[in-house]
């Protein structure tokens, strides 16, 4: 460590101020010209320690999220699992109007799950997330969440860590694409302390947000990650999201059962995302005033459900462990979800900041559980347990609703910790993801984007998009390759009798290069005749392709020349097709063209609107 | 969503005032923060970070606390609903009491108790199994899933939790417990009237019991009902050296010596029986039939010649008279030829034996006696089958022919 810079008398405060504020000024001068020692050589070594205190700070500020949440659950609800009638219906209708008032007039940006806010930061911003947004995520969240609006505080953890390490990442002068690539280190610092399961998080954040297995930010995510994961180990307790009880595959059979409750669960996902479209667009096309009390209808309406049904307010965290210890009937399971789903779609479409992770695993583990109830009745035999389906149900649902198959396994198995679990969930839920995949094309967040007007970049676009191969490009070999031993003369004789101007020489090495008439024909003329083309030309190789290359990779080697050879792996003078530019282009136009095709064909008519920007 | 003519701003997301083209927030003056080093600002970070530490901790600290009396106080009002006899209501707090202290095992044990009395069992089963598989050697989680598997009728697991209840870990006071888990067992066991096995438990709990009278009066009971009259006595004599006012240990000693064909000891025994508890009918009845038992028993020891004669005449009398009586209640003339039904092959015997009995037969053949008293137990039990229950005087001759052997060591 080197000494700080000793004290300079002769530095003024600014002029004209009294003495406290001339003194402060001195110190700020001060502080100024102290140097800490220079410990970061490059930027990664920095982007990794960066990596860690956002951790640690995503910890700590999701710690007191989770405190704020409780603490106005207490003050605004009471305590007793069955809350005071006019509570329940005051509470959040009275929220829902403070929540609207600091959405509209102090955090314009908190609207919405956080999730998308997050990716748009990485692609639209920067990585630019406003400090501002990050408070007003905490107050507004915690507000609306407390007072039992069936929201979630996963995604508003996720943006609060995003937040955060956007505002460090700025303030520490990284560089434009280091900022950018931040956001989503804080993203996933948050969503692990939130759900207490780093994997997922981590997968979650590449799966949605990213996109890519990145290993410029991989590092620095599962870091952030563990860093928020250990804080909020240290100070909430090693104790899981749920207590899952012990789970065991009774027999293959059951298989068939979470087969079901993978076919129920992709639809009660596809019911669920139209609803929340449906509902979130007429409600953004509602008169200007009515975004005022919006929140506070919705708060009303759920209050109004909550004197029947209190389950459904809230994140219902508390609900989903009750469900895993098989304390409800299946039919009143069945009934939760059902209403968590509508409790969800109104709290979200009206404007509330809140998440959907929560309720999606609520209504997953409730489909799940009310199928182990009736796999009870139809098959005692078989003998599962309902905690069992209700876990497996939570995955189907994020596989469904949220379309991030990998995370959802890996959630499940996370939060039980019990590896024989997973051929159920396996199956569950890729039945869910298959069916909400074929009947709804775009997936939720990449709608609530569209319906935001942004077009953010759909991560399951990306992963589904067929990878066009430079075999889609290629034809067949041109009728005539010249070979590098044959006579100038000979080539010439060759060719003369085509229209073609551009020639392939292969060489015994494996070498590709290439020839034209006019070259020819002034090699004859020079008297080079009867020399071999290996010797008479001195044009430069060929770049060459193979067949199952991605067709971007004839884009970038093609630069100037007329045509590449599409080569064998194993035998290099084996010409399996040529490749020009205006092939590779005609084969993009038409993948193109067959995307729009298969797009337009498979939305519903009522989606094609919801798709459209405000 | 900004006001009409504004806009905001695509990088920092503040509003830009209509009429303005410049974001006021991106164009003003660079703070202080951006014109510091980046070393120092991570140093500052860093800082910041430890207050923010400090600062959560304290706010844990305190929410922790509430959290703490939160689950206290529901689980008091469980605890009063559980005693009260509601267990679904005591169910509700007890769950609610596991929201404010999840990982609270005293808490979840008491809802697994309360689910398990609310019949339940399905739910009970998950979070017994989930403490089990937490604390699998616990005496308490086993004990519950004892209870839960009786309810659920499933006899043998509940006896092999029973069994690990009993070896279990048991935090207080072990060796209370785990004689509490026996003697549930042993009830357990008779009444699922699995003799054996009840008897094999009851003696390995009568090597563990204390000096407690009521303890022993009550494993006095349970050799009673495997008929294990001899350890019963041991226990019921047990219990009266440590309390001799024990209620029910003094009949329960005299039963067990009649049962023993004991009469003097039952007669000891059952008399103070019936002063400690005059209304005791059974006692006063067992007492009865034991005196007479002894009055009239011929074969007792020290007795003269002269007196088992008059004993087994006076016996012989007094059975025929109720065999008399018997048949005439049910309609049987017993001086008729033709006779059917058990009263004509005892009436042969009568027939053949009556004219020997008397005291100089008696006298010269004392192999006799024997012989009148096998016709005395025909002729009872005969009366007995027809008629229903004996008087006093008939069953103490039941008894005195049954006990023969016991009585003459």
């Amino acid at each position: 460590m080197t000494d700080p810079v000793p004290m300079d008398p002769d530095i003024p405060g600014p002029p004209g101020l009294p003495f406290p504020q001339k003194h402060w000024g001195r110190i700020l001068n001060r502080v100024k010209k102290m140097r800490a020692p220079r410990i970061f050589l490059h930027e990664e070594g920095l982007f990794l320690l960066l990596a860690v205190i956002i951790g640690l700070f995503s910890g700590l500020a999701v710690v007191c999220f989770q405190i704020a949440i409780d603490w106005t659950r207490i003050k605004l609800l009471g305590s007793s699992l069955a809350p005071d009638p006019l509570r329940v219906i005051l509470a959040p209708a009275i929220a829902g109007l403070a929540v609207a008032a600091l959405v509209i007039f102090v955090f314009p940006r908190v609207r919405g799950s956080g999730v998308n806010q997050t990716k748009a930061a990485v692609y639209i911003y920067d990585g630019y997330i406003p400090f501002s947004t990050v408070i007003g995520k905490f107050l507004t969240c915690a507000l609306a969440i407390g007072s039992g609006q069936s929201l979630g505080p996963e995604d508003p953890s996720l943006q609060i860590g995003a937040g955060i390490a956007s505002a460090l990442g700025r303030r520490l002068h990284l560089s434009r694409e280091k900022v950018r690539l931040i956001a989503p280190v804080g993203a996933a610092a948050g969503l692990a302390a939130a759900f207490n399961a780093p994997i997922s998080a981590v997968l979650f954040v590449i799966e949605e947000v990213i996109g890519k297995w990145s290993s410029a930010v991989l590092g620095a995510i599962v870091l952030s990650a563990v860093s928020s994961v250990t804080v909020l180990r240290l100070f909430l307790g090693e104790e899981p999201l749920f207590r899952v009880p012990p789970f065991h595959l009774v027999h293959p059979s059951e298989l068939f059962s979470y087969a079901v409750l993978g076919v129920i669960g992709g639809f009660a996902s596809l019911a669920f995302t139209r609803l929340v479209t449906y509902l979130r667009l007429r409600s953004k096309a509602m008169p200007k005033w009515t975004h005022y009390v919006q929140p506070a209808a919705a708060g009303l309406l759920i209050g109004v459900m909550g004197i029947w049904i209190p389950q459904v307010m809230g994140a219902g965290y508390g609900i989903i462990d009750q469900a895993l210890h098989d304390q409800f009937t299946w039919k009143l399971l069945a009934l939760l979800a059902i209403f968590k789903i509508l409790a969800t779609s109104l709290s979200f479409s009206s404007g509330t900041p809140g998440g959907m992770f929560a309720p999606a695993l609520f209504v997953g583990a409730m489909l799940g559980g009310a199928v182990g109830g009736v796999e009870h009745i139809f098959f005692p035999h078989l003998g599962g347990t309902v905690g069992g389906f209700a876990l497996v149900g939570m995955g189907v649902l994020f596989a469904g609703f949220l379309r991030v198959p990998m995370t959802s396994v890996f959630m499940v198995l996370e939060l039980s910790g019990n590896y024989s679990i997973i051929l159920p969930v396996m199956v569950s839920n890729t039945i869910a993801y298959l069916i909400s995949l074929k009947y709804q094309p775009v997936p939720l967040f990449d709608l609530f984007s569209r319906q935001d007007g942004t077009d953010l970049p759909s991560m399951e676009e990306q992963r589904e998009r067929a990878t066009l191969l430079v075999e889609d490009a290629m034809r067949p070999p041109a009728e005539i390759v010249l070979r590098a031993e044959d006579t100038v003369a000979d080539a010439s004789r060759r060719v003369s009798a085509t229209a073609l101007e551009f020639f392939l020489v292969s060489h015994r090495s494996g070498d590709w290069t290439s020839v034209t008439k006019e070259e020819l024909r002034r090699l004859i003329k020079e008297g080079k005749g009867s020399l071999p083309l290996a010797r008479a030309l001195s044009s430069p190789l060929l770049p060459w392709l193979h067949p199952d290359q991605p067709l971007d990779a004839a884009l970038r080697q093609i630069g100037e020349w007329p045509l590449l050879p599409v080569i064998h792996r194993a035998d290099f003078n084996n010409l399996q097709g040529v490749v020009s530019l205006a092939d590779i282009l005609a084969a993009y136009g038409a993948a193109t063209d067959e995307e729009n095709r298969s797009k337009s064909s498979a939305l519903p008519p009522g989606q094609r609107a919801a798709l459209r920007p405000d | 969503m900004p006001p009409e003519g504004d806009r905001l701003c695509p990088k920092c997301g503040q509003l830009i005032p209509a009429g303005q083209t410049a974001c006021p927030v991106c164009t003003a003056p660079q703070g202080f923060f951006w014109t510091l080093e980046r070393e120092t600002l991570v140093l500052f970070s860093i800082g910041l970070l430890v207050v923010f530490f400090v600062v959560t901790g304290f706010t844990v600290k305190r929410y922790h606390a509430e959290q703490e009396a939160l689950g206290g106080r529901w689980y008091q009002r469980g605890q009063a609903a559980l005693q009260a006899n509601r267990p679904e209501e005591a169910a509700e707090d007890f769950h609610t009491a596991l929201i404010y202290s999840r990982d609270n095992a005293v808490y979840e044990m008491r809802l697994a108790e309360a689910l398990v009395k609310a019949n339940h069992l399905a739910e009970a089963k998950v979070y017994l199994q989930s403490l089990l598989e937490r604390r699998p050697g616990s005496g308490q989680v086993n004990l519950e899933l004892a209870h839960m598997s009786a309810k659920s009728h499933n006899i043998p697991e509940a006896i092999r939790y029973y069994h690990t209840a009993v070896f279990g870990a048991w935090e207080i006071n072990p060796g209370a417990h785990r004689l509490q888990v026996r003697l549930e067992l042993c009830k357990f066991l008779l009444e699922q009237h699995d003799g054996n096995e009840a008897e094999s438990e009851i003696i390995a709990l009568q090597t563990e019991l204390p000096a407690d009278a009521n303890l022993h009066a009550e494993v006095g009971h349970m050799f009673m009902q495997v008929e294990d009259y001899r350890r019963a006595l041991e226990e019921f004599q047990l219990a009266l050296k440590l309390n001799p006012k024990q209620p029910g240990a003094w009949a329960g000693a005299g039963e067990a010596a009649y049962q023993m064909s004991d009469y003097a000891q039952a007669r000891r025994y059952l008399q103070k029986a019936v002063e400690v508890a005059p209304k005791n009918l059974q006692a006063a009845q067992k007492l009865e039939i034991s005196r007479l038992v002894l009055e009239h028993d011929p074969f007792q020891r020290r007795l003269s010649q002269e007196e088992r004669n008059r004993r087994t005449i006076a016996a012989f009398q007094q059975a025929l008279s109720r065999l008399k009586q018997c048949a005439q209640n049910r309609g049987v003339n017993l001086q008729a030829q033709q006779m059917a039904g058990p009263f004509a092959d005892v009436d042969s015997n009568v027939k053949m034996i009556r004219p020997k009995v008397n005291k100089s037969n008696l006298r010269r053949d004392p192999n006799l006696i024997t012989n009148v008293m096998d016709l005395v137990m025909q002729m009872e039990e005969t009366a007995q089958q027809a008629c229903g229950t004996l008087p006093a005087p008939d069953q103490a001759l039941l008894m005195i022919s049954h006990t023969r052997g016991v009585t003459e060591r």
